[in-house]
């Protein structure tokens, strides 16, 4: 009979985890390069070219984070999940805010598109990179 | 041996959980008064309200943001970890409630006092100050929100824990080391466009 090989015990703080704060990050950084780029017209902000690629680069990159996050292992997705819902209560209410005053404002059609589109991207980034720096120190079990 | 000395002796040795709010309550309620309070000041369009809050928050902003990264943080950096520890626990709670509401009071009576004085406008002849100052808010906000805040969070988590990871809270914590000087010259350059914007 052949003895059992004893598995070595999971540690959050040694799990080897991909980058995926990093890439949150990098999408923060494109949303607000996007937001500069756009609101350092006003208020005719017509060139939309810049602000559109930064935006479809921070979805791009929220994308792949979400994705590297779906394959991740052994997680806490229970604190996850806690912290994501709470922070997402949070950023709703600051995109409220924001889309009141976009629209207040009488923001130009494309330019409040790109704008609507940067802060839904701004919400879940900060959900996902924030819920994820939590939970990944957290035990799974 | 009786049975309660036994269990008394057990708790005893199992750490306890350290409980302390991450976001404290009182503290809640004082931003949020004070977020009120912009609220009405915007609302009102009074150039003396939005002016205060905007210099008034600016100011403890910038101010708190150098005192903590120069003054406060190598004094932390110093210490040892259980003393970290403790500060931090009574620390970072704070900072979680008087930072946001700092930030967001800054940012919205200066948009419209930038509204008010036609600073925002693409036409206005200074408007490269103001584009330098969206420039060194983002840089802040990916800083803050991007790297600071997170750190934050899962240190006062890992707080929590009835053993936390010194290791682990030492390290996250060194990241308020390696941003303060990046914060300390996005602060400076406020500093230098605010004064120039206002005496414009």
């Amino acid at each position: 009979m052949r003895a059992a090989v004893p598995t070595e015990a999971f540690s959050p703080y040694s799990a080897k985890r991909p980058p995926i704060g990093v890439v949150c990050q990098v999408a923060l950084a494109s949303i607000v390069l996007s937001a500069v780029v756009l609101a350092a017209q006003i208020p005719k902000m017509s060139d939309t070219a810049v602000p559109i690629v930064f935006a479809a680069l921070a979805w791009v990159l929220f994308l792949g984070a979400a994705s590297m996050l779906s394959r991740v292992g052994p997680f806490a997705w229970g604190v996850f999940r806690m912290v994501a819902v709470r922070q997402l209560l949070v950023e709703l209410v600051i995109a409220g805010m924001l889309e009141f005053v976009f629209i207040y404002d009488h923001t130009p059609g494309k330019a409040l598109a790109i704008f609507t589109t940067l802060v839904a991207v701004f919400c879940l980034d900060i959900a996902l990179l924030i819920a994820f720096s939590v939970a990944r120190y957290q035990d799974p079990a | 041996m009786s049975s309660e000395v036994l269990a008394e002796d057990r708790s005893a040795a199992t750490p306890q959980p350290h409980s302390f709010a991450i976001v404290p309550i009182p503290g809640l309620v004082v931003a949020g008064a004070y977020v009120v309070a912009l609220v009405v000041a915007l609302i009102s369009n009074t150039h003396w309200a939005v002016d205060f809050f905007h210099v008034v928050s600016g100011g403890l902003w910038t101010g708190i943001d150098l005192f903590v990264g120069f003054v406060v943080g190598p004094i932390i950096g110093k210490m040892s970890i259980p003393a970290r520890m403790e500060f931090t626990t009574r620390f970072m709670p704070k900072m979680v409630v008087i930072m946001p509401a700092l930030v967001v009071a800054t940012l919205a009576a200066g948009f419209q006092l930038a509204r008010q004085q036609g600073f925002i406008l693409s036409s206005w002849p200074e408007h490269g100050w103001v584009v330098a100052s969206f420039v060194v808010v983002g840089v802040l906000a990916v800083v803050a929100i991007g790297v600071l805040e997170p750190a934050n969070l899962a240190v006062l988590f890992e707080l929590r824990k009835p053993q936390p990871n010194g290791e682990l809270v030492g390290r996250l914590m060194k990241r308020f080391i390696y941003t303060a000087g990046i914060t300390g010259a996005m602060q400076v350059a406020t500093l230098v466009i605010m004064t120039k914007l206002a005496s414009a």
